[in-house]
């Protein structure tokens, strides 16, 4: 089949106020192509494609679908030319079952075509292998089967072009194998695909083209067989930046002196899902000052279940959680936060960010009681700014004050307020659950390299992780988790990915080892 | 820079709001051409009703103060998404509170009877505020629900104090008989009459703004309002918060109510909350519950309640005109909102 271009954009400019989002771009859609759209978080790859998509419009430049000039205004005008997209934060309504999600929309009149819709959707993912139980309700799956639900619902449409931003930035190697896969073979199919990531191992495995954006402009454009991963990181990063921790391989065997105090202890401690089974089953842990506990796992296995109890956000069914000796399971989240435990949630949008409230409220939030930031009843507003800037600083948070609304932000801007929130202090433990996600190279470094600060602190951390190579550069040891139970802990120097991924799928650990 | 940011977003604010008002007095002047009156006559009867003259200025504060304090008693829970229409209700009952203190301790000197009073009438108001709060935090029962169905409880209420041993026998409508003068609010000027009341009214949104936006608790009511799963994740206790924040502004309806008794009816009147609630959401609302907001819209919506009065009296424009112009006003400014955030 003759490669037809499907969509051309031309001159594309948009403004966000003072910023120049996007400089004038050129971008271009073949049919059977996997086009990947490559650059640093605020680099305005999203914002591109949120205007083929109609959810922007564009100040300048022009769309063309296959050679005319079209104007999109709305996502509906955006479906009806066949294009589709799937966001990074997925729109789905949680409430409802997988399949009544995927109807959403489809209805002709007051009727919907439920059974055929049904065959058909069946048969998509069967065919791209993308597996999902139609009758589960959404707020019921975890996060790579709801992407899966997402990634069902555009293609029911039967769309020409299918827009991904950041598909595997929540999936597990295994899961994001199986989506790579699937994309492949859509695009064996006719579709035009854009891949939109910062991942550039990803784009080597799978795209045709390349387009680099960084600052809101096109920084290269390269066939894939031209390009190596080197060249790609040197584009994004427009020739800046230290070589990232991870590009460094597995944390060296520990030293002796690396063996602190006992910090977080738990024992024998269950956790409900609120559905009645347990989430997480009898698990005993325990994690030293000074150290990294990496917990690996599928996700849905019980990791979130343990991150809340901890933060007794949510209650253990039974047994003991103890930081320094002291009991946590009888005290309040408030009480958790004052002992000087730092928590970065999985669900940013979720359980996160304040989106009507100031990015320095943000930055605060957990914290507004601490003497630090208020006497015994009005906020030091003076001393919060001043925090907040500093997070900025640090996090290189892209605003123009930190009295600018958090809502406003990008994912991976509201990512980077989380970790300036856990990070305001020097923490005493630190939970943290996925959290670079979605961040870019040089972002998901400095946020390793404070963890790893945090624990030269004497901080015992827990880094809960879908990201295998991050777990493996930065823990001391690596727990994995499967269905709620440890299925073994891994030392620091005997890291085996295949070891590790056989325990994430079930296996125990075998007894001999170590 | 960030402060020419700020001005600009107030600006653009400020702007949608004018729109609105401007939309809102044109689709006014449009209906009474079509009734057939003078438009002109209107617009000027619409301002000088409000500040035409000493006396006007005295309607004005009488009808602004208790607006004033009910939309403040809806704006406080609006902060987390609470709905406390319920602020009828425990006006009345501070209502209640106030005639009850007056004639049960009625020799106390006015020194000690008046704070005694506004003290009475905002803790009856938080009582009735608290059989929602209670059920909000031990079962999650809506709170609009649960305050409606105590409005419907405290008008019988006043019904049965209005008629009990306190009664007025000779008025042919259930009230009571006045209550002793040392419980009547200190009147600051004549002409235009203003009492305490006002000063009380105007403090009471600065105090609340302060509250809000400037200390923990309202940080953490804010937070609450904004994400209540993220708040409560990182520690706020917005179980107990939001039906905090139900009892706050019982107290503050509650005040309004025993202010109404004391400053101008000076007895429990059946009858007496008016049409205040349902004013008093439409200003919270436009104001998005902020407090200083409050201020500026109560004062609007006071100035258009006593102009369509006028314009009825005056010149026999019906006051369903005046339901119309204030549902439109609420509706353009809600869609002016709109349009600004699509702007974008």
């Amino acid at each position: 089949m003759p490669a037809e271009e499907l969509v051309r954009m031309t001159g594309i400019a948009k403004r966000f106020g003072d910023v120049l989002a996007l400089d004038h771009v050129d971008f271009g859609i073949t049919g059977g192509k996997v086009h990947a759209l490559l650059g640093e978080n605020g680099a305005g790859k999203t914002t591109l494609m949120n205007v083929l998509y109609g959810l922007y419009r564009a100040d300048e430049g022009r769309v063309e679908i296959k050679g005319k000039e079209m104007a999109i205004r709305t996502p509906r005008d955006a479906l009806r030319h066949r294009i589709a997209m799937v966001h990074q934060h997925f729109r789905l309504v949680s409430n409802f079952t997988s399949f009544e999600n995927i109807l959403l929309g489809t209805g002709r009149g007051l009727k919907f075509e439920a059974r055929a819709q049904r065959e058909k959707v069946e048969s998509i993912a069967r065919e791209y292998g993308l597996s999902v139980d139609l009758d589960a309700k959404v707020k019921a799956l975890p996060v790579g089967a709801q992407q899966r639900v997402e990634i069902l619902k555009v293609l029911a449409r039967d769309p020409l072009v299918l827009i991904l931003d950041e598909p595997t930035s929540s999936l597990t190697p295994q899961e994001a194998d199986v989506l790579l896969g699937a994309i492949k073979k859509l695009a064996m199919n006719g579709l035009g695909v854009v891949f939109i990531t910062h991942k550039v191992r990803e784009v080597m495995s799978i795209a045709d083209e390349i387009t680099v954006l960084n600052g809101g402009r096109v920084a290269g454009r390269l066939q894939v067989s031209e390009s190596g991963e080197k060249r790609l990181v040197e584009l994004m990063m427009g020739g800046r930046g230290a070589p990232p921790l991870l590009q460094a391989g597995p944390t060296p065997a520990r030293t002796s002196a690396a063996q602190g105090e006992p910090a977080l202890v738990l024992t024998s401690v269950s956790v409900g899902s609120g559905k009645g089974a347990s989430a997480v089953e009898e698990v005993d842990l325990a994690v030293r000052h000074g150290e990294i506990l990496g917990v690996a796992g599928v996700s849905g296995n019980g990791q979130r279940e343990l991150a809340e109890a901890i933060m007794c956000v949510r209650r253990a069914g039974s047994g003991s959680i103890k930081l320094d000796g002291i009991e946590l399971t009888r005290l309040n989240t408030k009480q958790v936060i004052s002992m000087g435990v730092g928590y970065i949630p999985e669900d940013r949008m979720g359980d996160g960010i304040l989106p009507s409230m100031t990015i320095a409220e943000n930055i605060v939030l957990g914290r507004e009681h601490s003497p630090s930031f208020s006497d015994r009843f009005a906020l030091n507003r003076k001393a919060m700014g001043a925090a907040a800037l500093r997070g900025v600083e640090d996090y290189n948070i892209k605003t123009t004050s930190v009295e600018a609304h958090a809502g406003v932000l990008s994912g991976g801007n509201v990512q980077k307020i989380l970790i300036a929130r856990a990070f305001l202090t020097q923490c005493k433990f630190l939970v943290a659950h996925n959290p670079t996600r979605g961040l870019d190279i040089a972002a998901t470094d400095h946020v390793l390299r404070s963890l790893v600060k945090q624990k030269e602190g004497g901080a015992g951390v827990l880094l809960i992780s879908e990201d295998l190579d991050e777990l493996m550069a930065v823990s001391d040891r690596i727990c994995v988790l499967f269905k709620g139970q440890v299925m073994g802990v891994v030392e620091a120097g005997s890291y085996d990915k295949y070891e590790i991924g056989a325990m994430m799928a079930g296996k125990k650990k075998e007894a001999s080892a170590s | 820079m960030n402060k020419d940011k700020k001005g600009d977003k107030l600006a653009a604010q400020v702007a949608t709001y004018l729109i609105g008002v401007a939309a809102a007095l044109a689709a006014a002047g449009v209906m009474l051409g079509l009734l057939g009156k003078n438009v002109a006559e209107g617009y000027s009867l619409l301002l000088t009703a409000s500040f035409g003259s000493a006396t006007n200025l005295s309607l004005f504060t009488i009808k602004f103060v208790p607006l004033l304090l009910m939309s403040l008693a809806f704006a406080i829970p609006l902060t987390l998404k609470k709905y406390n229409v319920g602020n009828e209700g425990q006006f009345l009952l501070g209502a209640v509170g106030a005639v009850t203190v007056a004639f049960m301790l009625s020799s106390l000197p006015a020194l000690a009877a008046i704070p005694l009073l506004l003290i009475a009438s905002a803790a009856f108001g938080a009582f009735w505020a608290l059989f929602p709060a209670l059920m909000l935090y031990k079962f999650r029962v809506n709170e609009i629900v649960s305050t409606i169905l105590m409005n419907f409880i405290s008008f019988y209420l006043v019904l049965y104090v209005a008629t009990g041993p306190w009664r007025d026998p000779f008025a042919g409508h259930p009230e009571t008989q006045a209550i002793p003068s040392a419980f009547d609010l200190p009147v600051l000027l004549t002409n235009p009459a203003i009492n305490l009341g006002l000063v009380i009214a105007v403090l009471a949104p600065l105090a609340s703004y302060y509250y809000i936006f400037r200390s923990v608790q309202g940080f953490e009511l804010r937070a609450s309002g904004a994400n209540e799963r993220a708040a409560l994740v990182f520690g706020v206790n917005s179980n107990l918060l939001a039906p905090m924040s139900l009892v706050i502004g019982g107290a503050i309806a509650g005040l309004a109510g025993g202010m109404e008794v004391a400053g101008l009816q000076l007895r429990l009147v059946d009858g007496m909350q008016s049409n205040y609630a349902a004013l008093s959401i439409i200003i919270a609302l436009i104001a998005y519950g902020n407090p200083l907001g409050v201020i500026v819209s109560a004062i609007f919506i006071t100035v258009i309640e006593l102009g369509g009065s006028a314009m009825n009296a005056v010149m026999g424009v019906p006051v369903e005109l005046v339901y119309v112009i204030e549902a439109l006003l609420l509706l353009f400014i809600l869609m002016a909102n709109v349009f600004e955030r699509r702007r974008r």
